[in-house]
């Protein structure tokens, strides 16, 4: 059926692996460019980006600085999202809530992707003892849900009552994050190791007397890297996510760090009296996860023809 | 009396725009009833695509009819209704695919797979189809058949896989056969009992039989005609015999010298093989004039400027080449491509 | 496959031992006092102090009170709370709730999410396709909590069609929108699957061949396309059901459930650890049995696959 799945094309492919990976990356991103979502996503992701490096571009109020007198008054002259209970402003602490949350969202996929990648080839490349053991340890980590694990781990960090800096909040939630997802990380670059490492190039290498080291960095590293790295892109959207669900669980991020989730979390018992202190965070919250989601798809759709 | 099978003038494209490749450029042949055509080519000239319209499963889009007409026993089958399409098939014409084990579904026991046509398309119960299916399978030999219809494809060898497709395409009976490189995924042993099997099943029927191949060697055993084709049209047509010692076109030189014979005492044991210079073209970039010119050692101007059409030799010998009768003339024992090359 | 069971449900108790060690070194080792904060603000008593450190062995060194408790555990004992209740009783209480919710959601992800996926398969690119495509990028990036809170305030406050607060003993009707909630990412994901692997499928060999055999195309589609396209759905659904019953912390709080994540979460916040654990060690064993169970379900619904 050759003949039907690609029709003007007859010469066989038998160009080594890098030429097969920088083809691979070359279509891929003529492939993205001509997606409107990937342009869209994009655009919101630079805005976005550019919100949490210089929030007092596009705003000069002080996100932590109260009046009672004007609090839950709504959207109007001043503050176009209105002020939340304690009179702050809602348009600037939305501003100020992106970095935290970027940040977050930014730490957690580092961190997921180098552990998880390591790993995931450690066990992929080596398949003996050592792959045993990653994949237990890993399982150790799945075996606890998301949510839960994240409650357990947070509320353990920290002794009930106690004050802690936001830097010190931000790292404990990027450490949980970390903590329960890189299993997931960990399993897909090693499916994908143990699948380019069974390829007959690599074993050809092998056979050439390449030293593990380098038919790890030349041949299986290039192969394994677009399924971990579209994997990274949606997982950012999704952690931006997780972290305000921690958030609004009362564990993750809290009063003085400005983040979306501390503020829908304030926000969620007045949702009759004060609408608006929920809804602009929440606006920009899901709009950035679906930002990061499209990015990652779009990324993957480019990728992977498999899918279209 | 009417053909069973007539194609003419075939012509299908893939994909739009710029890179639309034209697949078929006005493929034409036909097949009578207990006959064996053998169409003949490189991977990529539009053999199985010709073979897929006349099924009318072609895949589309991305393929596109755009003309032509597809006659069995006279009836027009372009355009006709497709759900009298779908009658024809299985039950007028059937066709087997070179590999089996991706061509059987992995999830269903082939008798489940056989017996579903007695089932859907002669209402069968379950109990009379498995039946029926048993039967199929003995008369494609394979062994221990009561068993073996319980069994999933994967649990079968690969000649054993064959021969159960064989039994599936042949269980409504159908008049034309095409089978599409019935033998290229398998071991040379079994690739002989498999066309025997093939051949004889084709006699006792009266069948059709559309054997579509780039195997030279299988063809010369079976084929009463031979239809050689390259990129997306007929080049050569002519009979077994014909074909082999009077060759017309340089192209179908060119497939004889590229396979080694051991009756000709030209290609004795240790002689070179002569391989075709380059590839085929690419389908969305056809070269003008005769397609094979960037490849022919005797090209000359006319053929960069002139599609040669199929034209009559004598004898029901056709070929599409402007020196054609030069090559009858010649034979198979004159100088051959390479050496014009090389000289 | 007897064989190969045996094996994996050996290979299940290391992750089991493994994952409740490191929830039960998480709530006790890692904290200096755990009765701080236990008495309101006062220091606990010499005599209450005394009367727990006897009931959690916590004079002994960590590993040898794990393995006291998981002793208690595995004849069914699943330890008191501070206050004495037994958590048997509590699980006991909570535990239907959360199933019957989990069955809500199931069935609303599987239905939905299949028929969706399907549609937009079936017909290629086109409205279906394009509505399903990005409906459920919007459930993916949609967190969970603010689902559940547009819905509670749309559905519950302002057009009073259901109750803002679950009752303790809730009928399935009454947890449709809590389940569609709990639901809306898998079932997203379920309609992706469904979807792509599909599209997958309509180009495979044996659908041609079915087609050659002249069957009926609603044949072809639903015995050839279907049963093959759903194997992976069914085995990401099967998952599911682990991470479903493994409770809703996020969406029982939001619709104030009394269900097993509830009692987690009051139980964190309280600081009551034997609940915990005792809750986590179950949910974890329902966890990894129900990925079992997918893997054996796998091989019976695709029979190249034979364990041994």
């Amino acid at each position: 059926m050759s003949e039907l799945a690609t029709p003007p094309d007859t010469a066989r492919d038998e160009s080594p692996a890098v030429e097969q990976t920088r083809g691979l990356w070359v279509d891929g991103w003529a492939d993205l460019r001509r997606r409107p979502r990937f342009w869209i996503a994009a655009a919101l992701i630079l805005v976005l980006l550019l919100m949490a490096l210089a929030p007092s571009l596009f705003t000069s109020v002080d996100p932590t600085v109260g009046e009672l007198s004007r609090s839950r008054q709504p959207p109007g002259d001043g503050a176009i999202f209105g002020y939340d209970l304690q009179g702050r402003d809602v348009y600037a602490r939305t501003i100020y809530g992106a970095a935290p949350s970027l940040a977050v969202g930014f730490l957690a996929t580092l961190g997921t992707m180098v552990i998880g990648s390591l790993a995931g080839l450690l066990a992929g490349y080596s398949q003996g003892w050592a792959d045993s053991l990653l994949s237990r340890i890993g399982e150790v980590f799945a075996g606890l849900p998301f949510v839960l694990g994240g409650i357990v781990i947070l509320t353990s960090l920290n002794e009930p009552g106690e004050i802690v800096g936001a830097q010190e909040l931000v790292f404990q939630v990027v450490l949980t994050i970390v903590v329960l997802t890189w299993p997931v990380a960990m399993r897909i670059m090693r499916a994908a190791a143990i699948e380019t490492a069974q390829q007959d190039y690599v074993k050809a290498a092998r056979a050439l007397g390449a030293g593990p080291f380098r038919i790890v960095l030349r041949h299986i590293l290039p192969n394994t890297l677009a399924p971990v790295l579209v994997y990274g892109a949606i997982q950012f959207g999704v952690f931006i996510g997780a972290e305000a669900t921690l958030s609004f669980l009362g564990i993750g991020l809290r009063d003085p760090v400005v983040s979306w989730g501390v503020m829908i979390a304030e926000a969620k018992d007045r949702v009759q009296d004060i609408p608006w202190a929920l809804f602009f965070p929440a606006g920009f919250l899901v709009v950035t996860v679906l930002a990061f989601v499209m990015m990652g798809d779009a990324v993957r759709d480019a990728l992977d023809p498999r899918g279209r | 009396m009417a053909a069973l099978l007539e194609v003419e003038d075939l012509r299908v494209e893939f994909g739009r725009g710029p890179e639309t490749a034209s697949v078929l450029n006005g493929v034409g042949y036909h097949v009578d009833e207990g006959e064996t055509l053998a169409v003949l080519g490189e991977s990529g000239s539009g053999k199985s695509v010709t073979a897929q319209t006349v099924m009318g499963i072609l895949d589309a889009p991305p393929g596109r009819i755009i003309g032509g007409s597809v006659r069995f026993r006279g009836e027009e089958l372009l355009g006709a209704d497709p759900e009298r399409r779908r009658l024809l098939r299985g039950e007028s014409m059937a066709m087997i695919f070179q590999d089996a084990l991706s061509a059987l579904n992995p999830v269903y026991t082939v008798g489940f797979q056989i017996a579903e046509q007695f089932r859907f398309r002669r209402g069968m119960s379950r109990k009379d189809a498995t039946a029926r299916a048993v039967e199929m399978l003995d008369q494609v030999r394979i062994p221990n058949a009561k068993q073996r219809v319980k069994e999933y494809p994967h649990q079968f060898s690969g000649g054993m896989r064959q021969r159960a497709m064989i039994a599936m395409s042949l269980a409504l009976d159908p008049e034309l056969l095409i089978a599409d490189e019935p033998t290229t995924a398998l071991d040379v042993t079994v690739q002989a009992q498999i066309m025997d099997l093939l051949d004889e099943l084709r006699r006792e029927r009266g069948m059709g039989l559309v054997l579509i191949t780039h195997d030279l060697g299988v063809v010369a055993e079976v084929a009463d005609r031979i239809a050689v084709m390259y990129a997306g049209r007929i080049v050569e047509h002519t009979d077994a015999e014909t074909l082999y010692a009077r060759p017309g076109h340089p192209y179908t030189r060119g497939l004889m010298d590229s396979v080694p014979r051991v009756d000709d005492p030209g290609h004795a044991a240790g002689a070179p093989l002569r391989p075709i210079p380059g590839l085929p073209p690419s389908l969305a970039a056809i070269p003008n004039g005769c397609p094979f010119h960037p490849r022919c050692a005797y090209a000359q101007d006319v053929c960069v400027d002139d599609v040669p059409p199929l034209r009559e030799l004598g004898d029901g010998h056709q070929a599409a080449c402007h020196f054609a009768e030069r090559f009858v003339a010649e034979g198979t024992d004159r100088p051959t491509t390479h050496e014009v090359v090389s000289g | 496959m007897g064989r190969y069971t045996l094996r994996r449900l050996l290979q299940l108790i290391p992750v089991f031992l493994g994952t409740t060690f490191l929830v039960y070194w998480l709530v006790w080792g890692l904290r200096e006092d755990p009765f701080a904060g236990k008495c309101g603000q006062r220091e606990c008593s010499p005599a209450f102090r005394a009367a727990l450190t006897e009931r959690y062995n916590l004079d002994d060194p960590l590993i040898v009170q794990y393995l006291k408790y998981l002793g208690a555990v595995l004849t069914g004992d699943f330890g008191q709370t501070f206050s004495g209740t037994e958590v048997s009783t509590l699980i006991a209480d909570a535990y239907p709730i959360t199933i019957k919710l989990a069955i809500v959601a199931l069935v609303i992800e599987a239905v939905i999410g299949i028929i969706a996926g399907v549609v937009a398969g079936l017909r290629g690119r086109g409205f279906a396709d394009t509505l399903v495509l990005v409906s459920t990028l919007f459930l993916i990036a949609l967190p969970v909590f603010v689902t559940g809170l547009v819905l509670r305030q749309v559905l519950g406050v302002d057009l009073g069609i259901i109750r803002t607060s679950v009752p303790a003993n809730p009928s399935f009707a009454e947890l449709i929108v809590p389940g569609f909630v709990l639901a809306s990412l898998s079932m997203a994901y379920v309609a992706r699957l469904t979807r792509t692997s599909l599209i997958e499928n309509t180009r495979a060999d044996f659908v041609r061949t079915a087609v050659a055999k002249g069957l009926p195309r609603r044949r072809v589609v639903g015995v050839h396309m279907l049963r093959n396209s759903l194997i992976p759905v069914v085995t990401f659904l099967g998952t599911d059901i682990g991470a479903l019953m493994g409770g809703a912390i996020v969406t029982e709080g939001v619709f104030n459930i009394r269900g097993i994540g509830g009692l987690i979460y009051r139980g964190l916040q309280q600081q009551d650890i034997a609940t915990v654990v005792g809750v986590v060690a179950l949910l974890v064993i329902v966890y990894l049995v129900a990925n079992l169970v997918v893997d054996l379900l796998y091989a019976v619904l695709d029979p190249r696959i034979r364990y041994e």
